[in-house]
Order: C-alpha cells, then sequence, then structure tokens
C-alpha cells in the first residue's frame, strides 16, 4: 500500500492553497454545514466524539498523505469542501445507523445520491422536496420578496450565486447579504421536518 | 416540470455554508465569536497541509537538495539497529540510490523517517 507514499502533485497543490484566508472558511463552512444539515451545536463534538476542526484536519490530511486524491478539473478548495461534507456525512451516517465503531471515518464514500438504494433515493428526493417547499412556504420567507426569490431560483435550477442574480435580478452582493437570513430559516425547517436519516 | 429536487436542496445547502462574500475578517470574527483559536487552527492547518505520512518532516524534505536528502538518509539509516545498507536502501526502491529521482530519495527518506524509532521513545 501507498499510504505514506509521497504525493508531489497533492503536495504542491495543497502549498499553493493561502491557508491563511482558506483554513478559517473552510472551518466556517464546516460549522455551518454540519449546524444547517445535522444540527451542531457550536461548542458540542460530533457524535463520534472529533471536533469540528478535526474534520476540516483530517480532509486535509486526507489529501496530503494521499488518501484522496486531486481531482485537477477542480479547485482544491472546492474539493476539500467536499471532503468535509463527506467526512460529516459519515459521521452522522453512522449515529444514525448506531455504529459504535470508534475508527476515523472513511473518507470520500460516495455522497447520499450515490451510495443510496432505489428506495433510499426516491426518499431522499422527497425529504428534499419537502424541504424546499417548506422553507418556500415559511413565513418569513414568503414575506420577503429577495428571500422567497432567492430560495425559488435555487428550486428552478439555480447552480450559483450569479445564477441567483441572473434569476431574480438582485445584485450577488445583496444575495450574500440576505444569506444568514435564509441560513437560519432553513437550519429551522430542516430541524422541522424531523427526518430519520440525512440526505445531504 | 420535474424539478430535481435533490440538487436543489443540494446547492441552497451550499450557498447557505459557504463564506464566499464574506471578507476573511468576517469570517474569522464569527469563528472567534464562536471560541475557536483561529491562529492555532490555520497553523495546524499549514501543518498538515505540508507535510504528508503521518505529519513528518517532509514539508523540511520538501526544499532539500538531492544532496542534503542523502546525507539524511544515511543518518536514518544509521539510526536502524539492523544497518540498513545502502544496496538494502536502494532495493527498497528497486535500483541504486544514485538512479532514484529526488522525487523517489524524498520519499525513500519519509517511509525510513516512519519507521525510524521516536528518539523520545528510544
Amino acid at each position: 500500500m501507498s499510504g505514506n507514499a509521497i504525493d508531489e502533485e497533492a503536495l504542491g497543490k495543497l502549498s499553493a492553497v493561502d491557508w491563511d484566508d482558506a483554513a478559517p472558511r473552510l472551518l466556517e463552512f464546516a460549522r455551518r454545514w454540519a449546524a444547517n444539515l445535522y444540527g451542531w451545536r457550536s461548542g458540542t463534538t460530533l457524535p463520534n466524539g472529533m471536533g469540528i476542526e478535526d474534520v476540516v484536519k483530517d480532509a486535509v490530511s486526507a489529501f496530503a498523505t494521499g488518501g484522496r486524491k486531486f481531482n485537477p478539473r477542480f479547485e482544491v478548495v472546492i474539493q476539500l469542501k467536499g471532503a468535509i461534507r463527506s467526512i460529516l456525512w459519515k459521521i452522522y451516517r453512522k449515529k444514525a445507523d448506531e455504529l459504535t465503531s470508534t475508527e476515523s471515518p472513511a473518507f470520500f464514500d460516495m455522497q447520499v445520491d450515490e451510495a443510496l438504494d432505489p428506495a433510499a433515493k426516491v426518499a431522499g428526493d422527497d425529504f428534499c422536496r419537502r424541504f424546499i417547499e417548506r422553507l418556500a412556504a415559511d413565513d418569513k420567507i414568503k414575506r420577503s420578496p429577495e428571500l422567497l426569490g432567492i430560495v425559488e431560483a435555487y428550486a428552478d435550477g439555480a447552480e450559483s450565486v450569479e445564477d441567483v442574480a441572473e434569476k431574480t435580478g438582485f445584485p450577488v452582493k445583496r444575495i450574500y447579504e440576505l444569506r444568514r437570513n435564509v441560513r437560519e430559516i432553513a437550519a429551522r425547517v430542516l430541524e422541522s421536518l424531523n427526518r430519520k436519516e440525512t440526505v445531504l | 416540470m420535474s424539478k430535481n429536487y435533490q440538487k436543489a436542496a443540494e446547492r441552497l445547502n451550499q450557498f447557505l455554508a459557504d463564506t464566499e462574500g464574506e471578507s476573511r475578517d468576517e469570517v474569522t470574527r464569527e469563528l472567534r465569536a464562536a471560541g475557536v483559536h483561529v491562529e492555532w487552527f490555520v497553523a495546524d492547518i499549514k501543518r498538515i497541509a505540508g507535510v504528508r505520512g503521518g505529519f513528518s518532516r517532509v514539508g523540511r524534505f520538501a526544499n532539500k537538495t538531492r544532496e542534503e536528502i542523502l546525507k539524511l538518509l544515511e543518518e536514518c539509516q544509521a539510526g536502524f539497529s539492523s544497518g540498513l545498507s545502502e544496496g538494502g536502501l536502494a532495493a527498497r526502491e528497486g535500483g541504486g540510490l544514485d538512479q532514484l529521482s529526488d522525487e523517489q530519495l524524498r520519499s525513500l527518506l519519509e517511509k525510513l523517517e516512519a519507521e525510524r524509532p521516536s528518539d523520545s521513545r528510544d
């Protein structure tokens, strides 16, 4: 096994990252993702006892040690975010499955849309539909044309903030300003869905 | 009309978790407010990103010249009680040390570093 083999390409890519900027952003991404999707609370550990910082460290480490290979088609930070999501999904999936293994989470399992069997995928699709619909129907969202516009833009297939801006006519800066509002409402809606299994 | 709700939910959540559009100061401030020691965290990440193989000294090796790596390899093999010969070292990589690339030498050095008994333990 070449788990410890030097991966010059990975080292080069990781060395080129501005970590003073990227590291805090990745951590904040992990915190928000865990909080929004899994109900993680700041100041607490994850179900397997890891700290949220450890998730980011493990994601970087997985690439640095060659456990995960960079895909040249995507930016490094984008791939690190994907790794963070995978690790969190794995941790919470384990919790959902009531597994007690204390081993490190297996990295980079396929995301749920690829990994689930057809029945589970349908359940996942249904959950996401209910999430989007309930979010759009939330009082605070409904009362704000801007918030509703953002939610509807994503429901209609927007892939980026630029897409949302194009679909809604809102300036990108304004969309970013409204993000926290949407995030807080989305977290509440997700919580209210009382999901048994995380679907993202 | 068939919407892909799973993709929509994923992209929306991606947007909600992202920090794009926020300054580094804003992000850092938010983390500090949550009790994160940002400087320590960044230092840890830099250390991890600069090393491989169980966080050894690869970051340092990356800047070493070929001659320096060869010298470190000599020192490293001397640290083994069994005393690996140069031939033994080279055999591990399938050729003489002279025929190994700088990258292969660094890789070999890293492997030896990982295998060498810890100074603090022995």
